[in-house]
């Protein structure tokens, strides 16, 4: 950064103090003393941080003020100083934003103001007289100073989480240390393990007196299981002394029978063989009842043959029996009907005599009138025609009758009345006489379609008069002349009526002709005897003519019926006599078949009953044979050279029988011994199904030797009973003792057993192996932090130690080359003591070195700004260097020195040289250096021509007086 | 004419599988049995196989205080393989030395155990026409300084010959047997050396081809490679074919969560995103680093998973989980709790933190120069005086050893690889404090 434009418009002595157009490198500003120079060099070290509120800064009139224009790089910047605030950085002609903060860097206030600001009383000062030793190593070291004065912190944090781990020296075994628990835990886990471990040896011990101890219990379990063998064997002998016994016996008795005889008798039929002995005698008896029987009660049948005869035919008798009831009935009721079939028949002529004289009974007459529906049907509605006509003309005759009777009353009536004055006749209504007419001619027209014209006429009369009546009921006397006109209204209305009735008579009486004489001829073509009856008449005997031909039909029927069934009883009664004529004599007639039907039916009874008893004889005659037959193959099955027929006498055949069932009861006692000896050996062999057993007498079985025959070959030791008991008892003895010892071995392995598991427990290895995993895994975790942390703090106390010797020796490599520059006598500075008590020493080359105390003033000043001038090189980024009057000390030699430097310096910083001083203007103008002059007088800027104007401007205020 | 075997080593019979149950839910009860089931899978294989013969190469027991169970344990399953007419051929390492070690149970007939005093040569099926010559030697102590390999001489006959020994393969660790690849390679007369001791598989070919199996059960998370032994197909000409079988029950996994990443702000975030990382499951198998073996497929399945959980980064609850150290007990219990009942059994060993606090991004903090100059520093630590340096400041509780299994049991093992690993942590722990610093 380079100021090209400084106004100090108000900071203590300046006021509207300017300084333009400022060359880049060297500005060389010369005043007299309190012109303002320290003043100018504390106004510009307010530029990092602002003003700041120090009681030791210059005053201002007003209020602080200080404006600036400087370049950084290719930028220019307005930077402003007001009052205390913080500085204000405006970027020029579209320069990139940036703050004070920016402009200086990593370069903090303190290391501006020692390093850039110096006045010769700051650059004399000392070690210790700086300040204090801090900063001395602050303004050296730099930006990096923070960093590196706290690594010894970092280290020390290092140490403090290693000791509260491990104290000093990380020993586990010092009981105030973290490690110390686990590593106890750890370490008695691991003697824990170690003494498990090391009883192994008497595991083995116990181990051996175990398998002792195991083994005499082996021998005394194979001992008690041969006793408990033995044992079980004469408990089995004990248990089968019984079957045993019966086996001999059974097998001695049975060694003298014949074995195969008995094999082969079919003793299984003995029991049928008894019950057909039974059945035989049944059988026999039968035979001798049945035949008695039929001697004592036959009734038709004389002789064998007669017998042999009904056998013969039994089935033709069996079916004439069978028929025999129904043929009795039919008889009989064959009998009744013909009876009453006689009756029917006398009725009936009787009734056609009745209907007709002439007919005299004859069935011929009725049936031979022809009888029809249609024909009834025709003549009655011509009956009933002529029957309506004639009642109507009766009607007609009695209206006109009456009619003509009421004219002949009204006519008398208004002669009476033409006798009254005129105004006084009698008004008759008219429109009501002839509502009652049309009212009577409908009512009769409706009744005359519903029933008969005749009817209709008289219903219509009726309501007629009826209705007249009633108007003439009501018809008003007054006044006088008003009925007369009414009277010969109904006159003259009557008379009309008359005249209509006497033209309706006139055309019935024609129709009654008319169908009268369709009548005679309807009758003439029925050949009813219609002449002199009356038409209703004609139609009853018509219908009594139906009636009678209709019974007539029945009887004729039932007649023909019964002569029909008297044909088939006749026909079955014929056979049944032609069957049984060889036998019986029935009496029987076919001409009188119901007459003579009871005597072939008592014949048929008679053959039946013979025929019954004839059956009873075959049939226990077959059932002997039967028995007999069955007894035969029994006999046969059991001796073949035996047998029995029909044909032997019942003794014979029962004395067979006796021989075969005195064989069977000795078969069976022979079997029964059998069953006894296989029940025995059944019994000692299922006592082998239970594997204790066979494994008792296995080690006496030879082969696959039935285990009775090993039971029995093993009792054979023993003479009785007694004997075995005395030895189970033995045995007994022996086992317990086997027993006892044996329980006393289990106590001895349960005992070792516990030893040895209380020895060599896993689980106390794996208990002691858990802890120690458990502490292990704390112990080492404490362990490893421990070193974790020494390492990391000494790798931050190296880390500090290379930093300081990095950048402190390179520094003080810069600053001896400048210091030998500058004093051109020694060689170099070198560095003593630590960050916080650092001096520094000026080495010669060919002689001691001299401590800072040990040189001259003016070389102390170099040493110090040569120290500065190197630090400033290293430090970025380049800003102003302000010397106030810092060469005072020098001779011109080294004043010509410095100003070299300060050449070389002004390549990367503006450097501002205060001086008052004419000597030290010149300087940079002798050695060609490029430069711009100032002169500074009671607080204001004036730029001279040239170094000797300065120079001269000096001088003169220089000058006494 | 060749021969087909099963090459088993590190067996450890007696150890566990190092749960670290605590007061919750048991443990996966396939765990307490896992070292002693992966065994039996072993013998398993080879019958399944019917290999010719198996062969186990050292610390067949996990201490030389050789317990009764894990010798009848030996005992019943080489009787199964003797019943199969199956040889075994043994030798003992370090963790089980013939020294004064008590036999409880004599191993049966078809064991043959390697002598500690010289090497042994045996045939296979016998001597009269040899179809395979087994040479191997057992160790004496603890420590075994001689270079045993040097007197393995067994004849140049053609007759494929393997030999076994129990090694670090490291020509500079006394006490395992020193010996490095070449060495064992120059031994031409052998064709397969089948070796123990490194407790992961590995094939180092050579002119010889040098294989480790590893333990057939990985007993803790260092050991978190799917275990089981090598069945190796020899012919006359060399090796023909070498298959991983797959025996261990348990799987161990190591999941790492990052505090540092979005969503998480409290411990219920974290515990969170743990149980989303570890139900995450994936097939072993399908991510099976091959190391020059061929996957056969194994008698049994993983039925358990064990899992530790790492939480690394920087985040605000860093503060939450170093301030309370009942913290991560507590978390690491809820988890179990949570977890437990899972189909197939899924464990937390233990939750480790190595988180840090919330730091600006040391990326950002690229041009500070303390940063700059700390990295620069630190960016290789291999300068035998600054590692001196760090040994000398890591506490007494840690044992320089070079082999994890040189340090006691109450000692923590500074090896070279621990060392490492305990930089890189101090080195985040004071970039982070930088970083941290210079943020406020």
């Amino acid at each position: 950064m380079r100021f090209q434009r400084l106004h100090l418009d108000d900071f203590g002595c300046f006021r509207n103090a300017r300084l333009d157009d400022l060359h880049p490198n060297l500005v060389v500003i010369g005043g007299p003393q309190r012109a303002g120079k320290t003043t100018l060099l504390t106004a510009m070290r307010q530029f990092p941080g602002g003003i700041d509120r120090d009681d030791a800064l210059p005053p201002a009139t007003d209020r602080y003020r200080i404006d600036a224009t400087v370049a950084l790089e290719d930028h220019r910047y307005r930077y402003r100083l007001e009052g205390h605030a913080a500085p204000s950085v405006t970027p020029i002609d579209g320069a990139p934003e940036r703050t004070a903060a920016d402009l200086f860097g990593a370069v903090s206030e303190t290391q501006f103001r020692n390093l850039y600001t110096l006045s010769l009383d700051e650059l004399r000062k000392l070690p210790p007289g700086i300040d204090d030793s801090e900063d001395l190593a602050r303004v050296l070291l730099g930006g990096a100073y923070g960093d590196i004065a706290t690594i010894p912190e970092v280290a020390e944090t290092f140490d403090d989480r290693a000791d509260e781990i491990g104290l000093s020296r990380g020993d586990p075994t010092t009981s105030t240390s973290a490690l110390h628990e686990p590593y106890e835990r750890l370490t008695d886990g691991i003697a824990a393990r170690e003494e498990a471990t090391a009883q192994v040896a008497e595991h083995a011990r116990v181990s051996d007196q175990l398998a002792e101890a195991r083994e005499r219990r082996d021998d005394l379990d194979a001992t008690l299981a041969d006793l408990d063998l033995e044992r079980t064997r004469l408990n089995i002998l004990s248990e089968l002394t019984a079957p045993m016994a019966t086996l001999r016996e059974t097998e001695t008795r049975l060694a003298d029978g014949d074995l195969a005889a008995i094999e082969a008798f079919p003793d299984r039929q003995r029991e049928h063989l008894e019950h057909l002995n039974a059945t035989f005698d049944d059988a026999t008896e039968e035979l001798d009842t049945a035949t008695d029987a039929f001697e004592r009660e036959r009734r038709i049948a004389d002789t064998p043959d007669d017998r042999a005869w009904l056998l013969d035919n039994a089935d033709a008798i069996e079916a004439l029996s069978e028929a025999r009831q129904a043929w009795a009935q039919t008889a009989d009721r064959l009998g009744r009907q013909d009876e009453e079939l006689t009756e029917q028949r006398s009725e009936l002529e009787e009734t056609i005599a009745t209907l007709h004289p002439d007919w005299s009974g004859r069935f011929a007459e009725i049936e031979g009138i022809e009888i029809s529906a249609i024909d009834e049907a025709r003549l009655t509605q011509t009956v009933e025609t002529v029957d309506r006509l004639e009642s109507e003309r009766e009607s007609l005759e009695s209206s006109i009758e009456r009619a003509e009777a009421r004219i002949a009353d009204l006519e008398a009536e208004l002669a009476d009345m033409n006798e009254v004055p005129e105004p006084g006749e009698l008004s008759v209504p008219k429109r009501k006489p002839a509502g009652v007419g049309v009212v009577a001619i409908a009512v009769g027209a409706i009744v005359g379609l519903w029933s008969s014209p005749i009817v209709g006429g008289l219903a219509g009369t009726i309501v007629l008069f009826g209705g007249l009546a009633v108007i003439d009921l009501s018809v008003d006397a007054e006044p006088a002349l008003e009925p007369v006109r009414e009277l010969k209204g109904r006159v003259t209305s009557l008379e009309t009526d008359l005249e209509g009735d006497r033209e309706r008579l006139a055309t019935v009486e024609a129709r009654l002709a008319d169908h009268r004489a369709d009548l005679a001829t309807i009758s003439a073509e029925l050949g009813l005897p219609s002449e002199g009856m009356a038409p209703g008449d004609v139609e009853a005997f018509y219908r009594e003519v139906r009636s009678v031909a209709g019974r007539i039909r029945r009887y004729r029927n039932n007649r023909s019926r019964w002569e029909t069934e008297l044909s088939d009883l006749r026909g079955n009664l014929e056979a049944a006599n032609d069957l049984l004529a060889t036998v019986a004599d029935t009496g029987w007639d076919p001409d009188a078949p119901l007459a003579t039907s009871q005597g072939v039916l008592r014949a048929i009874e008679n053959a039946a009953a013979d025929l019954e008893a004839a059956r009873s004889i075959s049939a226990a005659r077959d059932r002997r044979e039967q028995v007999i037959a069955e007894i035969d193959e029994i006999v046969r099955e059991w001796n073949p050279d035996r047998s029995v027929s029909p044909g032997m006498a019942d003794r014979e055949v029962r004395a067979t029988i006796e021989v075969f069932l005195e064989r069977a009861e000795d078969v069976e006692r022979m079997r029964s011994l059998r069953t006894d000896r296989d029940a025995a050996l059944d019994r000692i062999e299922s006592r082998f199904e239970a594997s204790a057993a066979r494994e008792a007498f296995a080690p006496r079985r030879e082969g696959d030797e039935p285990w009775s025959a090993v039971v029995l070959r093993v009792a054979e030791e023993y003479p009785d009973a007694t004997a075995i008991e005395r030895a189970q008892e033995a045995v007994a003895d022996r086992i317990d003792a086997c027993e006892a010892e044996r329980e006393e071995l289990r106590e001895r392995c349960r005992e070792l057993e516990a030893k040895r598991e209380e020895l060599a427990s896993p689980a106390d290895l794996r208990e002691a192996q858990q802890q120690i995993d458990a502490a292990s895994v704390a112990f080492e975790r404490l362990g490893e932090e421990y070193a974790v942390n020494r390492i990391a703090e000494t790798m931050t106390e190296r880390l500090h130690t290379e930093l300081l010797e990095s950048i402190v020796d390179s520094l003080m490599d810069e600053a001896s080359a400048v210091f030998s520059r500058l004093t051109g006598t020694y060689e170099g500075i070198d560095i003593e003591g630590d960050l916080e008590t650092v001096t520094f020493r000026a080495r010669r080359a060919d002689g001691p070195d001299h401590g800072i105390g040990e040189l001259s003033r003016a070389t102390a000043e170099q040493l110090f700004l040569a120290v500065r001038v190197a630090k400033i090189r290293r430090t970025s980024p380049s800003l102003p260097v302000v010397l106030d009057d810092a060469t005072t000390n020098f001779d011109p030699a080294h004043a010509g020195r410095v100003f070299d430097v300060l050449g070389e310096l002004g390549a990367d910083h503006q450097v501002f040289f205060l001086t008052c001083h004419p000597n030290f203007v010149e300087i940079p103008a002798r050695r060609g250096m490029a430069a711009q002059y100032w002169a500074l007088e009671d607080g204001k800027f004036t730029e001279t021509v040239d170094a000797d104007a300065l120079a001269g401007q000096l001088a003169a205020e220089d000058a006494p007086g | 004419m060749g021969v087909r075997f099963l090459h088993a080593a590190d067996l450890h019979l007696g150890s566990s599988v190092r749960t670290n149950p605590g007061s919750g839910p048991a443990p996966p009860s396939v765990c307490d049995r896992a070292v002693s089931t992966a065994v039996e899978r072993l013998v398993e294989c080879a019958l399944a196989e019917a290999v010719d013969f198996v062969i186990i190469a050292g610390d067949l027991y996990d201490d030389d205080a050789r317990s009764v169970r894990s010798n009848q344990l030996l005992e019943s399953q080489f009787a199964r393989l003797q019943a199969a007419d199956i040889p075994v051929y043994v030798c003992y390492g370090n963790h089980d030395p013939v020294g004064d070690a008590p036999v409880y149970v004599d191993l049966p007939d078809n064991v043959s155990e390697f002598d500690a005093a010289e090497p042994e040569t045996v045939a296979y099926p016998d001597a009269t026409v040899p179809e395979a010559r087994i040479v191997g030697q057992s160790y004496r102590d603890r420590h075994e300084s001689r270079s045993m390999y040097r007197q393995f001489t067994p004849p140049t006959d053609g007759v494929p010959t393997v030999g076994v020994l129990h090694t670090a393969l490291d020509p500079t660790m006394n006490r395992y047997v020193p010996a490095s690849p070449g060495d064992l390679a120059s031994k031409t007369a052998i064709d397969y050396w089948a070796l123990g001791h490194r407790h992961r598989r590995e094939r180092i070919d050579r002119a010889t081809p040098l294989a480790y199996p590893g333990p057939p059960q990985g007993r803790h998370v260092g050991e978190s490679e799917v275990g089981g032994a090598l069945l190796v197909t020899l012919e006359r000409d060399g090796v023909e074919s070498i298959e991983f079988l797959p025996t261990a029950p348990v799987r161990w996994e190591e999941r790492t969560v990052d505090i540092g990443s979005e969503g998480i702000a409290s411990v219920a975030d974290v515990e969170r995103v743990i149980r989303e990382t570890v139900t995450d499951r994936d097939d072993w198998r399908t991510e099976f680093d091959d190391a020059g073996f061929t996957l056969a497929d194994g008698p049994g399945s993983i039925e358990a998973t064990v899992c530790r959980v790492r939480l690394v980064g920087n985040g605000p609850v860093h503060d939450t989980l170093t301030d309370d150290a009942e913290t991560l007990v507590a978390l690491r219990d809820r988890l179990r709790q949570s977890l437990d009942g899972r189909t197939p059994p899924l464990w937390i060993e233990s939750i480790r933190d190595r988180t840090g606090p919330a730091v600006p991004p040391i990326a950002d903090l690229a041009d500070d120069r303390v940063i700059a100059t700390f990295r620069k520093m630190t960016d290789t630590v291999d300068d035998p005086e600054m590692r001196a340096t760090f040994r000398e400041c890591v506490g007494v509780a840690w044992s320089e050893v070079d082999d994890p299994e040189e340090a006691g049991a109450d000692e923590l093992a500074l090896t070279d690889d621990r060392l490492d690993a305990l930089v890189d942590r101090a080195r985040e722990r004071v970039l982070e404090e930088l970083a941290r610093r210079r943020a406020t």
